[in-house]
């Protein structure tokens, strides 16, 4: 008896030994899902009062109108076995009710199906598109684009003027707003932002404001940045300064990654600053409410906003990474609005009365990067023959429904004027990618590469675990890739890992072999696509490194006139066709649904949209 | 010519059991197995699969990877497609064929591994008792605390997703099961006479266990290794729906309904329909051979 005993007090020792482990090894997407759970519930359990309400009113959503305190005293009772515990949780949600208010009601508020979670609700610190959509509800940028275009508006800013060679641009800020915090939004708070980004501050902590490097080319410190400063001019102007032209500067920061949060807030949380813990504080026409980690983020109407208020009273977005689920959902009307679904679906939304099909202008690129770092992949010839041996068509109509187009470029339709003219655009021929191999030395393909350090491993082919625009299916469209590649003897290995760790392996360079990606611009500026890709300051991710388009791209920026520009776009874009680091595949129009009665949705190519002007009855 | 030849009197039951010649337990147990519809049903659905598992690479040819066609994805079953096309326009006929060699591959190797590893610990732990059954029952008790599909995800997430992988993490699962039948059957067994006289003739302990203990506790252990090659095939078909299988593209059953399972809310039945048949069947069919067996095997059911 005692043994067995004993035997159990170990078995439950290991269990919780083994959760933190599960948790660690987040390298599939498995195990990754059952840790978030283990933390959701891990945050259920410590959940304040608050939260509490609005979990049962969310919970409550799909069932028919009922008092939400008696909602919320049932989960309650359920949640707890003690009756005592359940009586206290109750009253204690009663008084949260009243004192939130709106927090409770989440019946009438907005609900958003999500492709994936946020990984921080502060833009300044992500790419992640998935981030951006919420956090950009929530907080605002100095320029803003009109809604569905590239066209920019103003925003927080109402006025920017550049000096005689754009080196200097000039911000006049909207005057009387304030911050969901009750701060004052000012010239201090732009610096303060701005400055934040610039100066890689909480680098030790772990946060890092990728964009910024990327479009100015370093951190405030590093060689090689554009940046100099943002100084206050008076308490409702700022001057921002670069060491060369920069003409776009106005488009760089109508991108999602530029929303303001209040100084105040920032420094009170610090690194923790965007996280499930704090949210984020901003001027935008939604106030952050509360964030449950793996399930969704609440945010309400922010009835003090400067422009016009919000139409609906608060708006839910919830993490549904499976894009079959986001349908069934929307489906059942559990969510109003989703986006990312597969191009299959297209006939089903259109079919079904109760829902809209939304399309939107393909302003992306699905491709295929190639490590140009190993052998055999380092020979141009071997790049070119995959690019050849892919047959794009078929998986433009195979996988999206011919809707979009097979990519020639690596920049999208909008962009066409900087493309490069007369280059090759390598249609599908096996004869052609197996003489372009037979050129490299690899007559009859190959399975396996060497790295730089002379080890040999296998040819692997990644594929992303999640759907994302540009790869709505990526499993059954790497499947593709390999056939294709079969028939001209490369051999490949298909293979995937958790979406997060994909991601941070993909920007550290280690994707050895060919790895799967996409992007979709966030502004209408050719070099958002190729300085991003192409440049060898942006984080390498496939060693590619030519100093002929490194300058043409940093001259391109600095280009007063967009002709000029684009003339040297398309030098640089000639030289990106021969040396191949990345193959294009499609542009595609992503597909994005939403029940019958939701009005005012529209989706910026970009995916910035504002949701502030969505209404759905209910 | 007349002969009388005195009349043979008909056998008497008794004297014709008597005659007959003598069956060992197996044989015994065949007969008994065969004598009943579980037993005949899972026999003959269990045989039918492992030959056609067997058999499928003469029958229809089948190269992963070059089958794609994205011209012909989804289709309906048709008489050029038995059972329709999947999303990369593959005949999901030949798929869920082709599919059943790994389930059949990983059922048996997993329960093997399971059977040989557990019952080894099961039988040393039971026969040498002490401090080596203290831990032995110790380490099957804490994995059966563990649900056994998390205890396999978490073996899979540390060695990584591949059919091998599969496999160890399947039959890691199921060695405690083995373990602790081979541990009681030898517990009842070891305090038989024969065993006793074995012993006082001055059989060595390894020869008392391996060929008198071994076999009269084989019984049972069959019965579970059949049914766990039932449980073995849902768990890995479990594991390759939560892409932690044999990698694309595999023809894996499991990994094959996850994969559709975005095409059934469109209505594409039959993508997801066929390979959740193959592994209905194939669990039904070592699942009815284990209760005959079981069955067959215990003496007290005996006629």
């Amino acid at each position: 008896m005692n043994l067995r005993l004993r035997a159990r007090f170990a078995a439950l020792m290991l269990l919780t030994v083994l959760v933190p482990v599960l948790a660690a090894c987040g390298s599939t997407p498995a195990a990754n899902t059952s840790a978030t759970s283990a933390t959701s519930n891990g945050a259920g359990t410590a959940a304040t009062t608050a939260p509490a309400a609005t979990d049962a009113a969310t919970a409550s959503q799909a069932t028919a109108a009922a008092p939400a305190t008696a909602e919320a005293t049932t989960a309650a009772a359920t949640m707890s076995s003690e009756t005592t515990t359940a009586a206290t949780m109750s009253s204690e949600t009663t008084t949260a009710t009243t004192t939130t208010g709106a927090a409770a009601d989440t019946k009438s508020f907005l609900v958003y199906g999500g492709s994936g979670e946020p990984d921080t609700l502060d833009v300044l610190a992500t790419t992640a598109g998935t981030a951006l959509i919420v956090g950009d509800q929530m907080l605002e940028r100095l320029v803003g684009t009109v809604p569905g275009k590239f066209e920019l508006r103003p925003s927080l800013a109402t006025k920017w003027t550049p000096n005689a060679d754009s080196t200097e641009w000039t911000f006049n800020l909207r005057t009387g707003v304030k911050f969901h915090d009750g701060t004052p939004f000012n010239a201090d708070a732009v610096v303060f932002n701005f400055t934040r980004m610039a100066e890689h501050r909480y680098a030790d902590k772990k946060v890092n404001y990728d964009i910024f490097p990327e479009i100015f080319g370093g951190y405030a410190s590093d060689k090689g940045t554009t940046w100099k400063g943002v100084t206050k001019v008076d308490d409702n102007t700022v001057k921002f300064s670069f060491t060369q032209p920069t003409p776009l500067f106005p488009n760089y920061i109508s991108a999602g990654y530029f929303g303001l949060s209040s100084p105040t807030a920032v420094n009170k949380a610090a690194e923790k600053y965007g996280t499930t813990e704090v949210g984020v504080v901003g001027t935008g026409p939604f106030k952050f409410l509360e964030w449950k980690a793996g399930e969704s983020v609440t945010a309400v109407r922010n009835d003090d906003y400067w422009g016009p208020k919000a139409k609906m009273p608060g708006i839910v977005f919830r993490t549904i990474t499976d894009q079959a689920a986001r349908l069934t959902e929307l489906k059942n009307q559990s969510i109003d609005f989703t986006v990312n679904l597969a191009p299959d679906t297209r006939e089903a939304l259109k079919s079904d009365p109760n829902l809209q099909l939304v399309s939107v202008e393909p302003f992306n690129i699905a491709y295929l990067a190639v490590d140009t770092s190993v052998k055999p992949l380092d020979n141009p010839k071997v790049r070119q023959a995959i690019a050849y041996a892919i047959n794009k068509k078929a998986i433009l109509s195979g996988f999206y429904g011919d809707e979009g187009e097979v990519a020639t470029d690596f920049l999208p339709p909008s962009l066409k004027a900087a493309r490069p003219q007369g280059v090759e655009t390598y249609d599908y021929n096996v004869d052609k990618a197996k003489q372009l191999l037979k050129e490299a030395g690899v007559e009859n393909g190959f399975s396996s590469i060497t790295l730089t350090d002379t080890s040999k491993m296998d040819l692997d082919l990644w594929y992303m675990p999640v759907s994302r625009p540009y790869f709505p299916t990526p499993e059954p469209i790497a499947g593709q890739i390999a056939s294709d590649l079969q028939k001209v003897g490369i051999k490949v290995k298909q293979v995937t890992e958790d979406w997060a760790v994909y991601l941070k392996n993909e920007s550290a360079g280690k994707k050895h072999g060919l790895y799967m990606l996409g992007w979709t611009g966030d502004y209408a500026d050719p070099n958002n696509f190729l300085q991003v890709h192409f440049a060898s300051s942006s984080p390498n991710s496939t060693h590619y490194a030519n100093k002929q388009v490194d300058d043409l791209l940093s001259k391109a920026g600095s280009a007063t006139t967009a002709d000029a520009a684009n003339k040297l776009f398309q030098q640089a874009g000639q030289i990106i066709n021969q040396d191949l680091p990345r193959i294009p595949i499609v542009h595609a129009p992503p597909v994005y649904g939403a029940l019958k009665e939701v009005q005012g949705w529209v989706p910026n190519p970009t995916g910035g949209d504002d949701f502030s002007v969505i209404t759905v009855t209910k | 010519m007349a002969t009388i030849t005195a009349p043979t009197p008909a056998p008497t039951p008794v004297e014709q059991d008597l005659k007959r010649p003598a069956r060992s337990l197996w044989g015994d147990a065949w007969r008994r197995l065969l004598s009943s519809v579980t037993g005949r049903i899972g026999l003959g659905l269990s045989l039918f699969l492992i030959l056609l598992a067997l058999l499928i690479p003469y029958l229809l040819p089948y190269t992963p990877g070059t089958d794609n066609n994205p011209a012909d994805r989804l289709r309906a079953p048709s008489a050029q497609h038995w059972f329709g096309t999947d999303e990369q326009g593959r005949d999901v006929f030949t798929r869920v064929l082709h599919g059943s060699r790994l389930s059949i591959t990983v059922g048996i190797f997993s329960a093997g591994l399971a059977v040989i590893v557990g019952s080894v610990l099961g039988l040393v732990a039971g026969f040498l008792g002490g401090w080596f059954d203290v831990i032995a029952t110790w380490i099957f008790d804490i994995m059966l605390a563990f649900p056994s599909l998390l205890l396999a995800i978490a073996i899979v997430a540390i060695l990584g997703p591949s059919l091998i992988n599969t496999m160890m993490a399947v039959a890691i699962v199921e060695i405690p099961v083995f373990g602790r039948i081979a541990r009681s059957a030898v517990l009842s067994t070891r305090n038989y006479e024969y065993v006793t006289a074995a012993t006082a003739t001055g059989v060595t302990r390894s020869r008392t266990l391996f060929r008198h203990i071994l076999p009269n506790s084989l019984s049972p252990m069959m019965v579970q290794a059949t049914l766990s090659i039932a449980t073995s095939i849902t768990s890995a078909a479990a594991l390759g729906f939560l892409g932690l299988g044999a990698p694309p593209p595999a023809p894996e059953w499991g990994k094959m309904l996850a994969v559709a399972r975005d095409q059934v809310i469109l209505g594409k039945w039959w993508v997801s329909f066929f390979p959740g048949m193959g592994i209905m069947l194939m669990v039904l069919g070592f699942n009815l051979l284990g209760d005959g067996l079981r069955d067959a095997l215990d003496p007290r059911l005996k006629k």
